[in-house]
């Protein structure tokens, strides 16, 4: 039995609907994630759970009881909040031992616990400290470790790598994974940041506009993108515009609006016939680059120029222009050496799979 | 060549203050300690004497006059802080956008008079022909007319109504600075209200509360207008018996003593203030 579950759960503000009949399951120790852009309602939806924000109709159900009209003070989930919310006069331990107090665990009781879990974090012996003393990635495990100690049923988490530096989310990323199975406890993870969710989660829900556009494991997402919008919010993707020209069983051929001639494999249930208008999606990674012609059996295979190398370390780009159709593509550099002298109008031979493409019909669905 | 940071400039900016500081409050304060340690020895001479503070200390009505001056001060500080704690933090945390906007400047609105106007107004309305009386007699609450004026009862409404104010907007500033996700935290991880508000909020809002206590509390005490005019005779305010010694009894050295006493007195409960609740000085007064 999933240990939370929503069933078509609503919230609107006046006229704007935040939460659009978002149903989900949450299994006991999962990681999962809810990944959107701002505004997309994933804050609104985990205020719902936390109790901050009741909703206009349908059920939260948490180890199958009913949250409907419990206080948040009440529910067996806890919250760690996008700036962390520590409370700044109290020391380390006393943010621990907050939640704990209020449960009137006894203080012999409390102090091993607190004890006990800021050495599970990694904090042992920093119980006196003050909140400003500790670093961001220390302030942050402070934050999981108030919560934890009192054991929820459910760990909710805003956003809260958000205000750190790149190296240390990055070191965080790895750091929340190893606590959560360290811990065992259900975290309910919410990100605007793809990396965030695809490193860490068991389960990711993208959402949109309120909706849930696709649930799934980070694999799904990243090869098998449910929707248009998955398949330009996860991951890096050529997005390009254009109509079915040919449609043999699974195999279509599309010509996008530039007229460039793409082959790509339909997906289960893609319903899209001769003439209508899609949207085809390609990660640059799974380009493949060569500087001569390797032949191979890929379904693709075309000549582009290089217009401009966008240099970014390891995640290098290429930014091409098939000579036919002006159809310009985005490739990654190879750090191969035969690249090392690459430059603008230089020829490349590029090729990549049918199956590699993504395709969805305009107007469908949402 | 580096050019000093205390130039010309510097001290001619610095200048009106440090004239202000020293003609205004530093030699006054100097010679009304030098006036209270001297005793008329005969026509036109002095000598060094403690006699007017021995005299403070021997006369009952004076010491008991400072007494009830500065326990009354601190009930009004305290009945201030009780009254507008819930009222700024119903404005900085309860309200949004224009509405809190409104009700800050609302609470400001009174304050556009003077406060002789605003005692006058406690008057007119708690006097016995006034409008509270009125009011009781045409409700048949009280057959005759009710005196309401010249009582502690009276003396406290206007001491909390005029320091209202430098109350209200330090506890709104410190409150508006405290975020709301601190308090969902707390509830949360399980609190109520009524330890959120001692754990979180109040410690939160202590520079707010310290610096807002620190302002009323003085200005309670050396308030003259307000206890004279709605105290009557017996309102036996300190400041009282200061303006006595000068004015109507023409003994300057009494009164330069009472006003030494008065000064060290409210010294004394700013620094202790300040040592109970933890708060630098620098601090508080920054709000």
């Amino acid at each position: 039995m999933p240990v939370l579950e929503c069933a078509s759960l609503t919230k609107r503000f006046a006229d704007f609907t935040a939460v659009d009949n978002v149903s989900m399951a949450v299994e006991q120790g999962s990681f999962y994630s809810i990944l959107g852009p701002s505004g997309c309602g994933k804050t609104t939806l985990m205020r719902m759970l936390a109790g901050f924000e009741r909703q206009d109709s349908g059920n939260i159900r948490i180890e199958g009881k009913s949250m409907t009209g419990v206080a948040p003070n009440r529910r067996p989930v806890n919250m760690v909040f996008q700036h962390l919310a520590l409370f700044p006069n109290m020391s380390v331990a006393g943010n621990i031992a907050y939640g704990l107090k209020r449960r009137n665990t006894p203080s012999a009781e409390r102090e091993r616990r607190v004890g006990e879990v800021l050495e599970r974090v990694g904090l042992a012996g920093s119980g006196n400290k003050r909140i400003e003393q500790l670093s961001g990635g220390q302030q942050q495990r402070v934050a999981i470790a108030r919560c934890l100690v009192l054991n929820p049923q459910v760990l909710l988490l805003d956003e809260p790598l958000g205000a750190l530096d790149l190296k240390l989310r990055e070191h965080m990323k790895i750091e929340l994974k190893r606590l959560q199975s360290a811990f065992g406890t259900t975290f309910i993870y919410i990100t605007h940041d793809q990396s965030e969710a695809l490193v860490m989660s068991d389960r990711v829900a993208v959402m949109n506009h309120g909706r849930f556009e696709q649930v799934g494991s980070p694999q799904d997402l990243y090869y098998r993108p449910g929707s248009a919008f998955v398949a330009g919010f996860v991951g890096d993707n050529n997005r390009w515009q254009g109509v079915i020209e040919q449609r043999v069983g699974a195999k279509v051929r599309v010509r996008t609006e530039q007229g460039l001639p793409v082959e790509a494999q339909a997906a289960a249930g893609f319903q899209g016939g001769v003439g209508d208008a899609v949207e085809l999606f390609v990660r640059p990674e799974a380009i493949r680059v060569q500087l001569q012609d390797g032949g191979g059996e890929a379904e693709n295979r075309l000549q582009a120029r290089v217009i401009e190398i966008v240099f970014d370390g390891a995640r290098s780009r290429l930014q091409l222009r098939q000579a036919d159709s002006a159809q310009e593509i985005l490739v990654n550099l190879p750090h191969t050496p035969e690249f090392a002298t690459l430059g603008p109008g230089d020829r490349l031979y590029l090729s990549w799979h049918a199956h590699q493409c993504s395709l969805f019909t305009v107007g469908a669905g949402r | 060549m580096k050019r000093s940071q205390f130039g010309l400039g510097f001290w001619l900016l610095l200048a009106p203050l440090l004239l202000w500081l020293v003609l205004l409050i530093l030699l006054p304060h100097v010679d009304l300690l030098l006036i209270s340690l001297r005793l008329r020895s005969g026509p036109g001479t002095y000598r060094f004497s403690l006699h007017h503070y021995a005299e403070f200390f021997t006369e009952p009505l004076y010491w008991r006059t400072f007494l009830r001056t500065a326990i009354m001060s601190l009930l009004a500080t305290l009945l201030t802080l009780l009254i507008a704690f819930p009222l700024a933090y119903y404005i900085a945390k309860m309200m949004r956008g224009r509405a809190k906007q409104l009700l800050f400047l609302l609470c400001l609105i009174p304050f556009w008079v003077s406060e002789l106007v605003r005692t006058y107004g406690w008057m007119i309305l708690l006097r016995e022909s006034g409008v509270v009386s009125g009011l009781l007699q045409w409700s048949g609450l009280t057959g005759a007319p009710l005196e309401m004026l010249y009582n502690d009862a009276a003396i406290m409404v206007g001491l909390v109504y005029t320091a209202m104010l430098f109350m209200v907007v330090p506890l709104i500033t410190t409150l508006d600075s405290l975020d709301d996700s601190l308090i969902e935290a707390g509830y949360d991880l399980g609190g109520n209200g009524w330890n959120l508000l001692w754990e979180v909020v109040v410690p939160h809002a202590m520079p707010g509360i310290v610096s807002g206590c620190i302002v009323v509390f003085m200005l309670t005490l050396g308030n003259y207008l307000t206890p004279t005019l709605l105290g009557g005779k017996d309102s036996l305010w300190f400041t009282e018996q200061i303006y006595t010694q000068f004015i109507t009894r023409f003994n300057w050295e009494q009164g330069s003593a009472f006003g030494i006493l008065l000064l060290l007195l409210s010294s004394l409960m700013v620094w202790l203030g300040l040592r109970l609740s933890g708060q630098s000085f620098t601090q508080v007064m920054g709000r």
